[in-house]
């Protein structure tokens, strides 16, 4: 989606215009839904409406750019999850794809479940290994889509703890899914 | 093995890097990466229709509401328990400042006396106006020797009333201790009418009588220590008239002794400027040595002088100004005695 069309959006919607709340939604739900269901996937759309209505309080007093506003949201994600284990005494962790082809196999078509299943299986691979410092990095990244300036501030790290995490992370994975000699 | 440089490491992590065209040591992860990235399957759309209108709706409320508003700072502090722990200290340190206001008797006769009596009764033994014990307490700061309840008060209005005689310019006094509180004048007057005399008479009357030394007056009975301190000893106005005599028979005297009449009215009463209240008491208690004490006692005079109020005749005061500042310069005895 057009980056100005998103400032633009982005303004708008600080005075409550549906149309450019929808664009907003449009363009970060993907990532948002994605990230919540691989960290919650029960209660990754109930979650995401939280969120949602709790972005949609602070929208009237919000002065930054879309990249802040990404951030903003999903370090309320993030927090939502984590009050989500706390209500339940469970940790945070990614859902076995047991548990996952469970939930979803009954009521979602076929294609959708072995897309998510699939997905799902691709992100454990790529995090199963890393630390868990490193682990959040790559999933805030790639499964959230965020850049490395927004994962720092939703994580209350400095960009450049960000990147070295980022760069030894890659390295380790770089070193596992090479091929071998 | 290669680590992926950040143009790599970007493309890698943004999925931008396609697997076909990926190098073939990051092929795999490239891949991964593609189907990690893979959209979640959505909810339908007119699902989400109606979730941007309820989304819309609450920033518009939002909006309209307001910041919400905070309660107010003593609310909020009453609320933390650390917030209770101030208030309760404040609390005692208020408490603790009239216990020690009780200690000393300085507070108003009734409270003193209501405190000093409840107060007994815990085995705390606190100054009692009413009593000669409280007298007596009262009268180690001020090393009162007579124990009598009549001389404390006394004494006290002695002090009030020079006060209150500097205060109105009359008798060309000056006191350490210039002024006269509201209530300090209310107290005066009230202690006059009850003698069926103006402020003013009773004062002047009350001054003269300690000047002469009279024991009624309790100036006289305070004199304790070395004799060059009976100079500096307060009631006794009548000692500062022995010592003026001196200043005048003796030049070395009275260059030890700064503390000369300030006006030509202060030799006319032949009473002596350092004749002051309270805090003069101090000084006939405390043994400090005279040139020290006078060391002090100028000190003292010079701060206190321009909080003063302002008196009703200014000569008074703007002669004892001129005299501290002469002192201050150290421009010694022959200045003084110029001034004067």
């Amino acid at each position: 989606m057009d980056e100005s069309k998103i400032d633009e959006a982005l303004e708008a919607a600080r005075g409550g215009a549906e149309w450019a709340i929808a664009v907003l939604f449009q363009s970060i739900q993907p990532d948002l839904l994605r990230f919540l269901s691989y960290r919650a996937r029960d209660v990754a759309d109930d979650l995401a409406s939280e969120t949602w209505l709790a972005i949609a309080q602070r929208l009237p007093g919000f002065s930054g750019s879309i990249s802040e506003f990404r951030a903003l949201l999903f370090t309320i994600a993030r927090r939502r999850v984590v009050d989500h284990y706390r209500k339940q005494g469970r940790r945070a962790t990614s859902v076995p794809l047991g548990e996952a082809n469970d939930a979803r196999s009954s009521d979602d078509v076929a294609e959708h479940v072995i897309e998510a299943i699939v997905s799902q299986q691709a992100i454990d691979r790529l995090v199963e290994r890393l630390p868990e410092s490193q682990a959040e990095v790559i999933i805030l990244r790639v499964v959230a889509g965020l850049s490395s300036d927004e994962v720092a501030k939703v994580t209350g790290r400095s960009p450049g703890a960000v990147r070295v995490l980022q760069h030894r992370a890659l390295a380790r994975l770089l070193k596992e899914f090479s091929p071998k000699m | 093995m290669k680590t992926p440089d950040a143009f790599d490491g970007e493309q890698l992590l943004s999925g931008a890097l396609d697997p076909d065209d990926a190098p073939k040591e990051l092929k795999e992860l490239a891949g991964l990466i593609r189907v990690a990235r893979a959209p979640v399957q959505g909810t339908s759309p007119a699902v989400d229709q109606a979730f941007v209108a309820s989304i819309a709706n609450e920033v518009r409320r939002s909006a309209q509401l307001g910041p919400v508003a905070s309660p107010t700072y003593l609310a909020r502090i009453r609320r933390l328990p650390s917030g209770r722990v101030a208030v309760a200290t404040t609390a005692l340190m208020l408490t603790g400042g009239l216990a020690a206001a009780a200690a000393t008797g300085s507070l108003p006769v009734p409270v003193q006396r209501a405190v000093s009596h409840g107060l007994s009764h815990l085995g705390i033994s606190l100054p009692d106006p009413q009593s000669s014990n409280g007298a007596r307490a009262a009268g180690n700061a001020t090393s009162v020797a007579t124990g009598s309840a009549k001389t404390k008060n006394t004494t006290g209005t002695i002090g009030l009333c020079k006060a209150y005689l500097y205060q109105s310019g009359t008798n060309g006094l000056r006191s350490t201790r210039n002024t006269a509180t509201v209530s300090e004048r209310a107290r005066l007057g009230k202690i006059a009418s009850g003698q069926n005399e103006t402020v003013l008479a009773y004062c002047q009357g009350l001054v003269d009588q300690a000047g002469r030394g009279l024991p009624g007056a309790s100036g006289v009975a305070r004199t304790k220590g070395p004799s060059h301190s009976s100079t500096t000893s307060q009631g006794s106005i009548a000692s500062g008239k022995v010592r003026h005599s001196s200043n005048s028979n003796q030049g070395a005297n009275t260059s030890r002794s700064p503390k000369t009449p300030a006006t030509p009215n202060a030799k006319q009463s032949n009473v002596t400027t350092n004749a002051t209240g309270r805090s003069s008491a101090y000084k006939a208690a405390s043994p400090i040595p005279s040139r020290h004490a006078k060391r002090v006692r100028t000190k003292r005079r010079t701060t206190k002088a321009p909080t003063s109020s302002t008196p009703v005749k200014s000569t008074p005061r703007s002669a004892s100004t001129s005299l501290s500042t002469s002192i201050d310069r150290g421009k010694g005895v022959s200045t003084v005695q110029t001034t004067l």
